[in-house]
């Protein structure tokens, strides 16, 4: 399966879909078809509305957080 | 469901009618008082939601039910979000640090819907977002909102630190376990 992943572009772990804001970090990123986006420490993660945070020296893993729709009844990713 | 906000510090110098979000509104909705201007890419990206014509729509029914929680954030940031709160008769259910489990009467068909109300402690905007129904607890909302993946590792308070950015988690590939909440928190 590793070998299906995609470099994502600017180092992108995910954008707003309506500002184009977006958490990125200064090293290449990867997205395997489970939608993960892996990359690896030590480096920084940006975001036009958030503090930054350090990441260490190891191998890491991110994908958004879900919630609930009361309307549909399902879990869904987040959508900003 | 909701994803909301507003910003309690800051303003009056600001010019706050060159703002849709935040300018008086024909429909009698004030701003917060108090409130700042967001960031002005926010500002585009509300800017349709509050020139419709249908000022009918607009208010807490609206923020329930928009889809993005961009500019559901902004609805409620128009609103206010303890109006709100006590608009859609949310009852507090369990609180921990600057998080609120709360449910909300949405109908008659939905009288128990749950959301979590949490501080972006980056900027002091307010959101509020769907949680599971089976949720009754901060911690229980907490795990529910994290992506499947991350939400598969078993949770112990000697597990590795994880991160979060806004809406993103971030932790190591190779974990084995990780603690209940996040070590960084931004």
């Amino acid at each position: 399966m590793r070998n299906k992943r995609t470099k994502i572009k600017g180092g992108i772990l995910a954008d707003g879909e309506l500002t184009r804001h977006a958490h990125r970090v200064t090293v290449d990123v990867f997205e395997g078809l489970n939608g993960i986006r892996e990359f690896e420490g030590p480096t920084t993660v940006t975001h036009e509305e958030h503090k930054p945070i350090e990441l260490t020296n190891q191998k890491l893993a991110s994908a958004q957080v879900r919630e609930f729709d009361y309307l549909t009844q399902m879990a869904r990713p987040v959508r900003d | 469901m909701p994803k909301a906000s507003t910003k309690q510090s800051q303003a009056s110098s600001q010019p706050q009618l060159q703002n849709p979000v935040l300018s008086p509104s024909p429909d009698g909705i004030e701003a917060p008082k108090n409130g700042a201007l967001p960031p002005k890419t926010e500002v585009k990206t509300v800017k349709h939601v509050f020139t419709t014509e249908e000022r009918s729509k607009f208010g807490d029914e609206l923020a329930l039910t928009e889809p993005n929680t961009e500019i559901r954030r902004e609805i409620v940031r128009k609103v206010g979000l303890e109006r709100f709160v006590q608009a859609a008769g949310a009852r507090v259910m369990d609180k921990l640090g600057n998080y609120e489990l709360i449910s909300v009467r949405l109908s008659e068909e939905a009288p128990d819907c749950r959301y979590l109300k949490m501080l972006n402690p980056s900027i002091g905007v307010w959101h509020v977002e769907g949680v599971g129904p089976d949720c009754r607890t901060v911690r229980e909302a907490l795990h529910f909102r994290k992506p499947d993946a991350l939400r598969s590792i078993p949770v112990s308070d000697n597990g590795d630190d994880w991160s979060q950015q806004g809406d993103v988690c971030i932790w190591p590939i190779n974990a084995k376990s990780v603690k209940p909440m996040p070590a960084k928190l931004t």
